[in-house]
């Protein structure tokens, strides 16, 4: 028996039981079925995502370092993520079948599982002054310090950013990527944001052959460039 | 070193076991142990710096691969194949705003080096650059460590950023090295690099902001090497070509002065070099400027009268910052661009001045 043809109802059971919510009823289903290996390597799976994420996985339990990488992906996770979960909304609202919730908290588990293993998640930067209040006003070069050995926020997070795509709001944009987001520094700017993006267009272009050139990485870099305002 | 060895042992042990281990439970209803857990160790020993008694037998890998290749060596090779292979295929580029798709073909035919970068999404467009072989740009002699001229301003590569080998991992169908590049100060952006181990080419970059955020993502889904200059015949001509000749950016043909001619900046960043100046839009000036990895531009444009736009402006993994200067009566509108953190952006666009004070300034 395969995983993915393990029955889904037991697969439900499994993870209400995994959260101390299971039936005597759905436990005992569990025990019958708990000879198969693949439910057993399931079982496993959902103690370990349920226990990094809550961040009590002991160590000793994960030496291979798994906790780490978990927690680092789940660390500065976006909780809209999981807020907009049917299981969660479920929880709170009107009480839906356990049913609905179980099957909620398999695709949770699920897909923290999955994101362990694949794809990056890309965040806008959209507070530099984060950033700035970083860094130092001195002109003298910062210590040289220890570098971070963890992975990057977002390495082996899902591979699509949790995107608001809604049609109130402009609605679906094809050249969205290709905009320049400017944010002019005092209110009394007279120059349009078009023609701003226009001269900035032209920038990045000339430094993108500077890029291309100086950067060891060949063309890619022109893949951030639209090119279409080519004399 | 120990401290880069033992986290990339560690994560060598953790990547490619993780990733077989949960194959193995969601596809095969008999895993066959042996064969798998074989083929992860011949990965791992392969890269592994603790095992570097004994060859390890592996198709694909030059004889030495079997111990951990120095960074620079990884590095320099990744540059070098990257110009010198012919090969073409498709990858993907994701920032914070979506994914494009892109072709890349890149031949070399009597020692001109060709690419062409086809855009597969919106308006049908191209980007041509040539190359001179034996002209090596500024970046190639950072990496290679060869610029003994520049002493200034350039630190080795390695006290920039902290590299570590992470693992394994499959790319396009291809095996790759995975290459971390921190960097050791809040100047430049960090790097993912993920390694053809067959080829050395880079398959996936992913960009690291200084928060640690990845905010772009190149990555080849199918790549094609080892082809006949004959096999790059344009099928598809874009109407909208940007040609670019490399050996006149680069300027290969004259030594790279030290520091721009008629600009002055009171603060550079550590470990980036002056890779030139050019004229652009008529009378524009660009100073360029690279770490080896990480490049940014200025310009400055002379504006009519007074108005300078003030603003800092973000797209993908570029930031801007826009500020004025005024200079002998002249007002530019001065740009700072690149793949570098905003706030470094910034503080180089406050720092520009012309030449005469520079020697006012402790350390020029």
């Amino acid at each position: 028996m395969t995983e993915q043809s393990l029955d889904t109802q037991l697969a439900e059971s499994l993870s209400a039981l995994s959260d101390n919510e299971a039936s005597e009823l759905e436990l005992a289903r569990i025990l019958k079925a708990s000879e198969g290996d693949a439910l057993r390597a399931k079982w496993s799976r959902y103690q370990v995502a349920r226990s990094a994420m809550r961040g009590d996985l002991p160590t000793e339990l994960a030496p291979s370092g798994f906790a780490d990488r978990l927690s680092a992906a789940l660390a500065d996770e976006q909780t809209p993520q999981v807020d907009s979960a049917p299981a969660t909304s479920g929880a709170q609202g009107s009480g839906l079948s356990r049913w609905w919730l179980g099957l909620g908290r398999v695709a949770v588990a699920a897909s923290v599982t999955g994101a362990v293993v694949i794809g990056a998640q890309l965040y806008q930067a959209d507070d530099s002054d984060a950033g700035m209040s970083n860094m130092t006003a001195g002109n003298e070069q910062k210590t040289i310090s220890a570098p971070d050995n963890s992975l990057p926020i977002g390495y082996g997070a899902p591979a699509l950013p949790a995107q608001q795509v809604s049609a109130a709001v402009g609605g679906y944009q094809p050249q969205r990527s290709r905009q320049v987001v400017f944010e002019p520094r005092r209110a009394d700017v007279k120059v349009s944001n078009e023609q701003i993006r226009a001269y900035l267009n032209q920038l990045v272009e000339e430094h993108t052959d500077h890029a291309a050139v100086n950067s060891a990485q060949g063309m890619l870099p022109y893949a951030r460039v639209p090119l279409i305002e080519e004399e | 070193m120990s401290h880069r060895r033992f986290a990339g042992f560690v994560l060598l042990l953790l990547s490619p076991l993780g990733l077989a281990q949960v194959q193995n439970e969601s596809t095969s209803p008999e895993p066959p142990p042996a064969v798998t857990s074989n083929d992860t160790e011949a990965a791992l020993s392969s890269e592994s710096p603790d095992q570097d008694s004994g060859p390890v037998p592996e198709a694909g890998l030059d004889a030495s691969a079997h111990q951990l290749p120095s960074v620079r060596e990884l590095l320099e090779r990744m540059s070098e194949r990257q110009q010198s292979l012919n090969y073409k295929g498709t990858f993907t580029y994701q920032n914070n705003a979506g994914t494009e798709s892109f072709q890349l073909q890149h031949w070399v035919d009597e020692g001109t080096e060709h690419q062409r970068l086809y855009y597969l999404n919106g308006p049908e467009r191209e980007a041509v650059m040539r190359h001179t072989t034996q002209c090596q740009t500024l970046a190639e002699r950072l990496i290679a460590g060869k610029l003994g001229g520049l002493a200034d301003n350039f630190t080795s590569l390695d006290r920039l950023y902290s590299f570590s080998v992470r693992g394994v991992e499959r790319v396009a169908g291809r095996l790759a090295t995975v290459l971390q590049v921190v960097p050791r100060d809040a100047f430049r952006f960090g790097y993912l690099f993920s390694v053809d181990r067959e080829t050395g080419l880079l398959l996936k970059t992913l960009l690291v902001d200084e928060n640690q955020r990845v905010v772009e993502q190149f990555q080849f889904i199918d790549l094609q090497t080892g082809l006949a200059v004959e096999d790059f015949a344009s099928d598809r001509e874009a109407s909208i070509t940007h040609n670019v000749d490399a050996d006149q950016v680069s300027g290969c043909e004259q030594p790279v002065a030290a520091a721009p001619s008629e600009w002055a900046l009171h603060w550079l960043p550590a470990g980036f070099a002056f890779s030139g100046q050019r004229v652009v839009h008529t009378d524009m000036h660009m100073l360029m400027y690279t770490d080896g990895l990480s490049t940014f531009s200025i310009f400055l444009d002379p504006v009519e009268g007074k108005l300078v736009i003030e603003g800092r402006a973000q797209r993908g993994a570029t930031n801007f910052y826009m500020q004025g200067l005024t200079r002998e009566g002249q007002t530019y509108q001065v740009t700072v661009v690149g793949e570098i953190p905003l706030a470094v952006a910034e503080k180089m666009a406050q720092s520009i001045g012309s030449v005469e004070s520079k020697s006012a300034l402790p350390g020029g």
